[in-house]
C-alpha cells in the first residue's frame, strides 16, 4: 500500500498543493485528473521525490525519505520528444543506472531485451530513440520504467499525443503490469473516457486539493464534472459496459475556471 | 546493419561497428602520430629519425637524437594531449548544457587564458625562479577566473544549460573585449608576440608542458569514470534523468569544473585552439553514438587526430617552417566533418 498524507508543494511562494492524503492499493490503476494547471504534475514529482515538498510518502510501513523514493519509484515524464540518438537499448538499461558499471554484463541485458520483448520492440533496440515515433518512443520509455522493477510507477499523461490504437497499448500494458506484479501505477490523464475504461480509482484535484477519490462508477458524474471542471457533461454507460464522458458546454468563461 | 528480431546478433554486430569505429580511428591516430614525429622543418631523413626514436644511443647524429627527443616528440605528444581534452571538454560541455554548438570556448574560458596570457606579455611579468611559466600560470589562473565568474552567476541564479549558457557567453564576450584591448595597447613588436601566442602553437610545447596537460587528461577521465552512465542519461533531458536517480545540478556542476580544469590545462601551455572541441565531439557521436563509455574515448581520439592533423598540415603548408597549428584546425577538421555530414545516417542531435 502507498499512501501520501498531508503532501503540500509551492512555487515562489504559492502553493500549487494544499495538504493532499490519498492511498493506493497493490496492484491497481489510478487516474488523476483535474484541469489544467491545478496541481497532477506537481503531485507525481513530489511523491517521486522529484521537487521540494512536505508530508509523507509511505510505502507499507516505510516512510520514504528523497533518496527511497527515488529507488522504490519509477516517474515517467511527458513525452516532449527525444532528439538524442541513444539506442532504444541503451535508452531501456538506463532504467537500472545505479547498477550499471563500466561494464554491462550479458544478464542485465538480456533482461533489457526481454523488457522491449514484452512490447515487441526488441527490433528497434539498436534504433535511435529520437528517430521512433512518438508512440514507439512512449512504449520504449515505459520500457524503461517497468525494467527497473519498481513497486511503484507514476505516468505524467502517459497517453498524450498518441494515437487510439497507443493510447489502448499503452494502459493494457500499464494495467496487465499492475496486475500480474502487484505494482502501483498513477497515471495523469485528461481522458476521462480512458480513465474510466483502466482505472481502477479515479481522483480528482481542483485548485490543488481532493475533490472526489473512489471508483470510477462513483465519481465520474455530472455533479463532480461540473464542479471541477466547470461544464456541463453527459455521463453514459456504453455497450461495452465502460463510462463514456461528453462535455457538452463551458459553464462559464476560463478566467473564472 | 539491420535491426533483427534476434537480439543477440543485433546487439554483437552493432558493439562490434562502434567498437571498430574506435579501432579505426586509433590507429590512424597512431600512423598520423607517427608521421608528425617525421616530418619537420629540419628535414630529417625519415630512417635517422626512427633510429633515434628506437635506439637513441645508437644514433651516430646527436643533432637528430635532440631534435626528435627535445623538440617533435613533446610537439606530437602536447598535440596528442591537447586534442584530447579538448575532444573531451567538448563532448562534455555538449552533454552538460544539451547545445551541439557548445565547446571549451562557449562559457569563455579559452578567451579567459588568452587574455591572462596577453596581460602578462604586454607588461612583461615574470615570476621569480620560474620565469618561463609565467605566460602559462597567468592564462591558467584566469581561465580559473572565468570558471568562477560563470559559477558564481549559475550559483545564483541556477544551475541551468540555459543561465550556464548566457553566463558563459557574456563572459566570453567580456574576455575577448579585454584581449582586445590588450593588443590596442600593445606595442607593435609585443603584439607580435601576444598574436602568436594566440595563434596557438605547439613549437610553445615541452617535456614540462607534456607532464603537467597529461596529468591535468589523466586526472579528468579519473573524474569523469564513475559519471558515464550519468552523463549519458543526461542526454535525455533534465527531467528524465533526474527520475533515473541523476542529481542533475550537481553533476552540471562536477562536470563544469573538469572541462574547466581540462580546457585550462590544454590551452594555458600551447595558446587558443579552436574548433577541435565542437568537432571532434560530433564525428565522435555519428559514429559511435551516446553511451559516454565509448564516446568519451572516441571524442579523445577523434580529438586527437584533428590536432596531430592540423601539426602535420601546419608544417607542410610551408615546408621549413611551422605554420602555427591553430591557423589550420578548422582547414584539417572541416573536410572531415562535411563528408560526415554528407555520408552519416545516425541522427545525432
Amino acid at each position: 500500500m502507498l499512501k501520501i498524507e498531508n503532501i503540500n508543494v509551492g512555487y515562489d511562494g504559492t502553493a500549487v498543493l494544499h495538504a493532499i492524503n490519498a492511498q493506493f492499493e497493490p496492484g491497481t490503476l489510478t487516474a488523476l485528473v483535474g484541469p489544467n494547471g491545478t496541481g497532477k504534475s506537481s503531485l507525481l514529482k513530489a511523491m517521486a521525490g522529484l521537487i521540494p515538498s512536505k508530508g509523507v510518502v509511505r510505502l507499507g510501513d516505510l516512510a520514504l525519505n528523497s533518496a527511497g523514493r527515488l529507488s522504490s519509484i519509477a516517474y515517467m515524464p511527458q513525452d516532449t520528444g527525444a532528439q538524442s540518438s541513444l539506442t532504444v537499448l541503451e535508452v531501456v538499461l538506463l532504467g537500472r543506472l545505479r547498477s550499471l558499471g563500466l561494464r554491462v554484463g550479458d544478464d542485465i541485458r538480456a533482461q533489457a531485451v526481454a523488457a522491449l520483448q514484452r512490447f515487441r520492440l526488441e527490433g528497434f533496440q539498436d534504433r535511435a530513440i529520437g528517430a521512433l515515433s512518438g508512440g514507439q518512443r512512449q512504449l520504449v520509455f515505459l520500457s524503461q520504467s517497468l525494467f527497473r522493477g519498481p513497486d511503484v510507477l507514476l505516468l505524467d499523461e502517459p497517453t498524450a499525443a498518441l494515437d487510439l490504437r497507443h493510447q489502448l497499448i499503452v494502459l493494457e500494458r500499464i494495467k496487465e503490469t499492475c496486475r500480474t506484479s502487484g505494482m502501483i501505477a498513477v497515471a495523469a490523464m485528461h481522458d476521462l473516457t480512458l480513465a474510466a475504461r483502466f482505472a481502477d480509482r479515479i481522483v480528482f484535484l481542483h485548485d490543488g486539493q481532493v475533490a472526489a477519490d473512489g471508483p470510477p462508477a462513483d465519481v465520474l458524474t455530472p455533479q463532480i464534472l461540473e464542479q471541477v471542471y466547470r461544464v456541463a457533461a453527459e455521463v453514459q454507460l456504453g455497450p461495452s459496459g465502460t463510462l463514456h464522458v461528453s462535455p457538452v458546454r463551458a459553464l462559464s468563461d476560463i478566467s473564472a475556471g | 546493419m539491420t535491426t533483427t528480431t534476434n537480439g543477440a546478433t543485433s546487439r554483437l554486430s552493432f558493439a562490434s561497428r562502434r567498437l571498430m569505429w574506435l579501432i579505426a580511428a586509433s590507429l590512424l591516430l597512431a600512423i598520423a602520430t607517427l608521421a608528425d614525429i617525421l616530418i619537420g622543418p629540419a628535414f630529417l631523413n625519415v630512417f635517422d629519425v626512427l633510429g633515434a626514436l628506437v635506439n637513441p644511443s645508437g644514433t651516430s647524429d646527436p643533432m637528430v637524437v635532440t631534435i626528435v627527443h627535445a623538440i617533435r616528440l613533446p610537439m606530437t605528444l602536447m598535440a596528442l594531449i591537447v586534442g584530447a581534452s579538448l575532444g573531451i571538454a567538448g563532448v562534455q560541455m555538449q552533454t552538460i548544457l544539451g547545445n551541439p554548438l557548445a565547446s571549451p570556448y562557449t562559457l569563455g574560458f579559452s578567451a579567459a587564458a588568452g587574455f591572462g596570457a596577453a596581460i602578462t606579455i604586454l607588461f612583461g611579468l615574470q615570476l621569480p625562479l620560474i620565469p618561463q611559466m609565467t605566460v602559462p600560470i597567468a592564462a591558467f589562473a584566469a581561465a580559473s577566473v572565468a570558471c568562477l565568474m560563470v559559477y558564481g552567476l549559475a550559483h545564483i541564479r541556477g544551475v541551468t544549460a540555459e543561465v550556464m549558457v548566457l553566463a558563459g557567453i557574456a563572459t566570453l564576450f567580456l574576455f575577448q573585449s579585454l584581449q582586445s584591448l590588450v593588443q590596442y595597447l600593445a606595442a607593435p613588436e609585443v603584439l607580435q608576440e601576444i598574436v602568436f601566442w594566440l595563434f596557438g602553437s605547439m613549437l610553445k610545447a615541452s617535456w614540462f608542458s607534456v607532464w603537467v596537460s597529461g596529468s591535468i587528461l589523466a586526472l579528468s577521465l579519473a573524474l569523469l569514470i564513475p559519471d558515464m552512465w550519468k552523463l549519458t542519461a543526461l542526454r535525455l533531458g533534465d527531467e528524465r534523468a533526474a527520475s533515473l536517480g541523476v542529481h542533475v545540478p550537481r553533476l552540471r556542476r562536477r562536470v563544469f569544473f573538469i572541462v574547466s580544469l581540462l580546457t585550462a590545462g590544454a590551452v594555458a601551455f600551447v595558446g587558443t585552439i579552436g574548433f577541435v572541441g565542437l568537432v571532434a565531439p560530433h564525428l565522435a557521436r555519428m559514429l559511435v553514438g551516446e553511451d559516454q563509455r565509448i564516446l568519451i574515448p572516441a571524442s579523445a581520439v577523434f580529438g586527437g587526430l584533428l590536432m596531430v592533423g592540423a601539426s602535420i598540415a601546419s608544417k607542410l603548408l610551408s615546408p621549413g617552417a611551422v605554420v602555427p597549428v591553430g591557423i589550420v584546425t578548422a582547414l584539417v577538421g572541416v573536410p572531415f566533418l562535411f563528408a560526415l555530414i554528407l555520408t552519416g545516417k545516425r541522427r545525432h542531435w
